[in-house]
């Protein structure tokens, strides 16, 4: 038997990238749009799905341009796709298709700095694999800001970015100076 | 048994797997539900390389390795009318399942031979609302016309591109006799608090 499960990690540090907090907990929001597009991929027929701006839109699975689909890669500044934050607590409801409040990238007031999306390959740990997703949030907007929400956006070809994942934490305040490491942990393990 | 319905807040794609035994006029004479939680490391890998936009080497079903980057079939499991080699497949051996496994021990092939089955198509439902979550059935008919009993006693799912995504043993085998047929349907779900 093995389970398929998703935590997710956060690390604050200082200027300096000393870690000043560091926690680990599981994730349990996945959103209906990811079990949509998961029936996508499965069954090989298109469905209709929530882009990021509340429309209804139909995937294309035949176009070549599908095997873009569960992508979650995201450059430098990119917050459409990838990891993203925000700062509302509102609770979680599997029909959302986006963060309830999401901090944008940028410098100014109540921004922070996106950093590269990283996702390793499979790493074999203690009785299975694991795969780590990751990304470094950093604030230089000149004052504390809170985050209260995490998710990840991916892409489904032919409706464009969705929301597969988001959950509310116990919130983080990450002052002036500090960076936010947020981590999936997606690990398929014996038990 | 009723389905089992899991509510650990570890979310993580779960899937619970339903037999029906059915005699020659489709009459039930058996319903269980078994556990499935034996997803194999290969279901990972080819999530992985979907999210990273990337390949990676992998083992498949017939055992050669290769490289598998971004495709729009990496996950589809839609086998239709006897095709054996992707799609709910099922087999005759009880071996122990392991993480590494790349294909049932002993597969049971398509047709009406002895030893054989016969492949329904793998059908793959649209998203159900559950209690608290949402499930997909994928499920496929497997009728016996080889003159003899088959035992069943592993079950799996092979993608489109001959890569096995998981592999249970059955708690208890099942003998499907002449003209009987067994469906096999996996609930795949999750569930939040």
């Amino acid at each position: 038997m093995a389970k398929l499960k998703c935590e997710i990690e956060l690390e604050l540090k200082d200027k300096d990238g000393k870690v000043l907090e560091k926690r680990r907990f599981p994730s349990h929001t996945y959103v209906l749009n990811f079990f949509l597009l998961l029936d996508v991929e499965l069954s090989g027929r298109d469905m209709t799905l929530t882009d990021l701006n509340g429309s209804s839109k139909n995937t294309i699975l035949g176009l070549s341009n599908s095997s873009y689909n569960f992508g979650i890669t995201s450059g430098y500044g990119g917050s459409t796709s990838g990891i993203v934050i925000g700062t509302s607590d509102f609770p979680y409801s599997p029909t959302q298709y986006k963060l309830q409040s999401i901090i944008s990238h940028g410098s100014g007031s109540g921004q922070m700095l996106y950093g590269v999306e990283s996702i390793d390959a499979p790493q074999q740990v203690t009785g299975g694999y694991r795969v780590v997703i990751s990304r470094v949030f950093t604030n230089v907007s000149g004052a504390s800001i809170t985050v209260k929400e995490i998710g990840i956006y991916t892409y489904a070809h032919n409706v464009g970015n969705i929301m597969m994942v988001r959950d509310v934490i116990t919130p983080v305040t990450v002052a002036n100076g500090q960076s936010l490491t947020v981590r999936y942990i997606i690990s398929l393990t014996s038990s | 048994m009723t389905q089992k319905l899991k509510t650990e807040l570890d979310l993580g794609l779960k899937y619970d797997i339903e037999f029906e035994l059915r005699d020659k006029d489709g009459k039930l004479i058996k319903k269980w539900v078994q556990e499935g939680r034996s997803w194999v490391k290969w279901f990972l890998y080819l999530l992985y390389v979907q999210m990273a936009q990337t390949s990676i080497t992998v083992t498949k079903t017939d055992g050669t390795s290769g490289g598998i980057g971004t495709l729009n079939y990496n996950l589809i499991i839609s086998g239709g009318y006897g095709t054996d080699t992707y799609g709910i497949v099922v087999g005759s051996s009880n071996l122990a399942w392991t993480i590494e496994q790349n294909k049932l021990d002993s597969k049971i092939s398509h047709g009406n031979g002895s030893g054989q089955l016969l492949y329904g198509n793998t059908t793959v439902d649209d998203v159900s609302q559950i209690t608290n979550g949402y499930r997909i059935f994928v499920s496929r008919v497997f009728t016996n016309n080889s003159g003899a009993s088959v035992i069943v006693k592993e079950v799996g799912i092979y993608n489109y591109n001959n890569v096995m995504f998981a592999r249970d043993v059955l708690t208890s085998p099942v003998e499907v006799q002449n003209l009987q047929s067994l469906t096999v349907r996996y609930s795949i779900y999750f569930t939040y608090a």
